[in-house]
């Protein structure tokens, strides 16, 4: 049974960046060590990188908005041996990343004090790596402390106000730039330079079987729009907000595919009992299976940034609700999202969400013309 | 400002593909449960009709077969009192597929393959007609696939049975009830035996004789194995596994008192100790007249009494015996009283 990620304020916290003051001693006094470099030769450690290691930003969407680097590192590095380091939750998504040779899950789950804890920092520093990247401008103090305990050589990573074992740091240029242009710009100082965009797909075959096992066929004709019920790291809509959402949803002759996380079981029962076969629910464990129905939906409404970034990959008009500055999640030139800040999310009005889904859809419709006519063609509303 | 949903353009474009990840997922698996049980009137039809909604109102995708060729009543409990479409639509060849055949329940999650009746020698089919209904049963796309077979031994209906491994024998408290179900068990594990051996002559012999000798007195398959090791210890060793993985589950059906049950696990050991087949006994169903009201008004019992005795067994065989969890999370399955709040709300829409 999936255990839902903590979230909520705790994952923007103090703890969460700095460590508990326990992980801190224990990481002074008993825990495995960085060693000291005396002297490094930063172009020289770059140039020679022959096994590097990668730490993806373990806040939601993270392994998402670092794929951009893992292909430009793949590029410039094209015989390395690149090891991706990530939360338990996000191995299974990041097996699926082909530019990588191999993924490692830390063991958050563990005491920094624990004896497997402790076992997989000796691993890592066994695998003697030479360049080891944190990805995260605010990731968990663990997973920097992993990055800086894994040994390499050179060890980057974006400055934070706490102890990290980084020998190079990094400033960032604005907290509130989009994510995956701060941490490209990272390596870009690195030398390595950006790929462009990575998109994310799924197998036709799996996901078809997928679709019609779970939309009836209703995707081809296009009238299921999704709606995420799962919070993020905030503190999410409330019941009476999903509930009028989906109602409006269902009222345009649509239906509704819920993705749901363990935490939002009793909502799903909830909207389940009150429209029956309208709603179609579907647990967002497996991130690839929402890939599939994504695929067979209009629209997505969330607030939960993996399942943004997986529909934006795919091209689906989604919805996205920030209760924070949207512009470190969302690209300002994807055309397919429209946005809705508000710092309490409980006071978004439903007819703010749906003139949202309007919007969302429109775009979509003059990006279906621009297709289908070639460009240039005039834009033109459905 | 309103925008209204229109059909979705195919294809997508798509980005170049040295740019694209790939996400892998597991294609959805299909579990068949076939329910057979040797005697006639244990009430299989009524439990596959019941366990095929629960299964739904647990979240899954779920398709019904009526497997019982010649004497078909699984659509009376979904009121379709003359299917348009049924098995010998298919089986004659009106249609290509059988998921063409397949027909709509009030509940999104279930759909119904009618069995035919209506045609003279339906119950005798062909190897050829066997071996496609067989081969398109087993390419249905939905979670769980019950089908429900007819009573009696036939070839066709073993072979059925024997499609999964862990099949289901619906059994009565009554004696006669458990002499069929464990001649059924028997004939099922002997059939297996057969197709596994078919081309090794010695073996079909060694088998061939011994059943014939078991026809009169009780003989052990573990005997069986023995003489079969004597003739080819290879094939002792792959007879022994196929028991090892063969593991239908026992049902037991009108149950009336603790008494029955404790025969049900008496027939266990019987059947472990002469036919070295592990049965696994998933609950019961008690004797319940609301069975009886559900049937008259062509509905599962589920539906009509969801808070009755019989209903409640049913939620307690598909979450503690068949193990069987909710795709929602909404209840534990020692909770599984609560899946009448879902059958309730269910019923609204039938």
């Amino acid at each position: 049974m999936p255990v839902r990620e903590r979230g909520g304020d705790w994952m923007r916290g103090e703890r969460w960046r700095r460590g508990s003051l326990l992980e801190r001693m224990a990481l002074r006094w008993k825990g495995p060590r960085p060693r000291r470099d005396e002297s490094l030769d930063i172009f020289g450690e770059l140039r020679r990188a022959e096994r590097i290691l990668l730490v993806p930003n373990d806040r939601v969407g993270g392994l998402f908005m670092g794929a951009p680097v893992y292909k430009a590192v793949r590029a410039h590095y094209p015989d390395a041996h690149i090891a991706l380091l990530t939360k338990p939750d996000d191995a299974r998504l990041a097996a699926s990343i082909p530019f990588v040779n191999q993924v490692l899950t830390a063991p958050l789950e563990e005491q920094i004090w624990s004896a497997a804890y402790h076992d997989f920092v000796d691993d890592l520093r066994r695998d003697l790596y030479d360049l080891a990247i944190c990805l995260g401008p605010d990731c968990s103090f663990r997973l920097a402390q992993l990055c800086g305990l894994s040994g390499a050589r050179l060890r980057v990573g974006f400055q934070r106000d706490v102890e990290t074992c980084f020998n190079l740091e990094i400033v960032r240029q604005r907290e509130e730039a989009f994510e995956v242009e701060q941490v490209l710009s990272l390596v870009r100082l690195l030398g390595v330079e950006s790929c462009g965009d990575v998109s994310w797909a799924i197998g036709e075959g799996k996901g078809n079987q997928l679709r019609e096992r779970y939309l009836d066929g209703e995707f081809s004709t296009g009238h299921v729009v999704a709606v995420d019920l799962g919070r993020g790291e905030g503190t999410g809509l409330n019941g009476r907000q999903l509930d009028d959402i989906v109602g409006r949803v269902i009222e345009r002759g649509a239906r509704a595919v819920l993705f749901f996380s363990l935490a939002e079981r009793k909502q799903v029962h909830y909207l389940t009992k009150t429209y029956g076969s309208r709603v179609i629910p579907f647990e967002e464990d497996d991130l690839a299976g929402v890939a599939a129905l994504l695929q067979g939906c209009r629209a997505l409404i969330a607030c939960n940034t993996n399942v943004l970034h997986l529909a934006l990959s795919l091209d689906i008009p989604t919805v996205g609700i920030f209760d924070e500055d949207a512009r470190r999640w969302v690209s300002g030139r994807n055309q397919l999202v429209e946005i809705i800040e508000e710092r309490d999310l409980r006071a978004i009005s439903i007819s703010r969400v749906v003139d949202g889904l309007d919007r969302a859809l429109q775009r979509d419709s003059i990006y279906d013309r621009q297709v289908v006519d070639g460009a240039g063609s005039a834009p033109s509303t459905a | 400002m309103t925008v209204q949903l229109r059909p979705l353009p195919s294809p997508r474009p798509t980005a170049d593909e040295s740019n694209v990840i790939v996400l892998d997922t597991q294609a959805p698996s299909t579990v068949i449960w076939p329910v057979a049980g040797g005697k006639g009137g244990t009430g299989k039809s009524t439990l596959t009709a019941n366990l095929g909604l629960g299964l739904s109102l647990l979240g899954y995708k779920v398709i019904l077969v009526d497997g019982d060729l010649g004497g078909a009543d699984l659509h009376l409990f979904f009121n379709q009192v003359s299917p348009p479409r049924s098995l010998s639509t298919f089986l004659t060849r009106e249609v290509d597929q059988l998921r063409d055949v397949l027909l709509p329940t009030p509940n999104e999650n279930l759909r119904l393959a009618c069995g035919g009746s209506e045609l003279v020698g339906m119950a005798s089919l062909s190897h050829g007609a066997k071996m496609k209904l067989i081969r398109h049963i087993r390419s249905l796309d939905a979670d769980f696939v019950l089908i429900d077979l007819g009573a009696g031994s036939a070839y066709n209906t073993l072979d059925i049975f024997t499609l999964a491994e862990d099949g289901i024998v619906v059994c009565t408290p009554e004696p006669q009830a458990r002499v069929d179900a464990y001649g059924f068990i028997k004939n099922t594990v002997y059939r297996k035996l057969r197709r596994l051996f078919r081309k090794n002559e010695p073996v079909i012999d060694v088998i061939g004789e011994f059943a014939r000798e078991a026809g009169r007195r009780s003989g052990r398959v573990s005997d069986l194995m023995c003489r079969i090791g004597d003739v080819d210890p290879v094939a002792m060793e792959e007879g022994r596994q196929m028991l090892t993985d063969y593991q239908p589950r026992l049902l037991l059906n009108r149950v009336r008192s603790r008494r029955h049950i404790d025969e049900a696990d008496r027939f266990v050991s019987l059947v472990r100790e002469y036919l070295s087949t592990e049965l696994e006994y998933v609950g019961h169903v008690r004797n319940d007249d609301k069975i009886l009201d559900a049937c008259e008004r062509c509905r599962p019992v589920m539906l009509t009494s969801p808070k009755s005795a019989a209903a409640s067994d049913v939620y307690n065989v598909l979450m503690n015996g068949l193990g069987v969890s909710d795709r929602l999370h909404r209840f534990e399955s020692k909770q599984y009283r609560k899946l009448a709040q879902v059958a309730q709300a269910e019923a609204k829409f039938w």
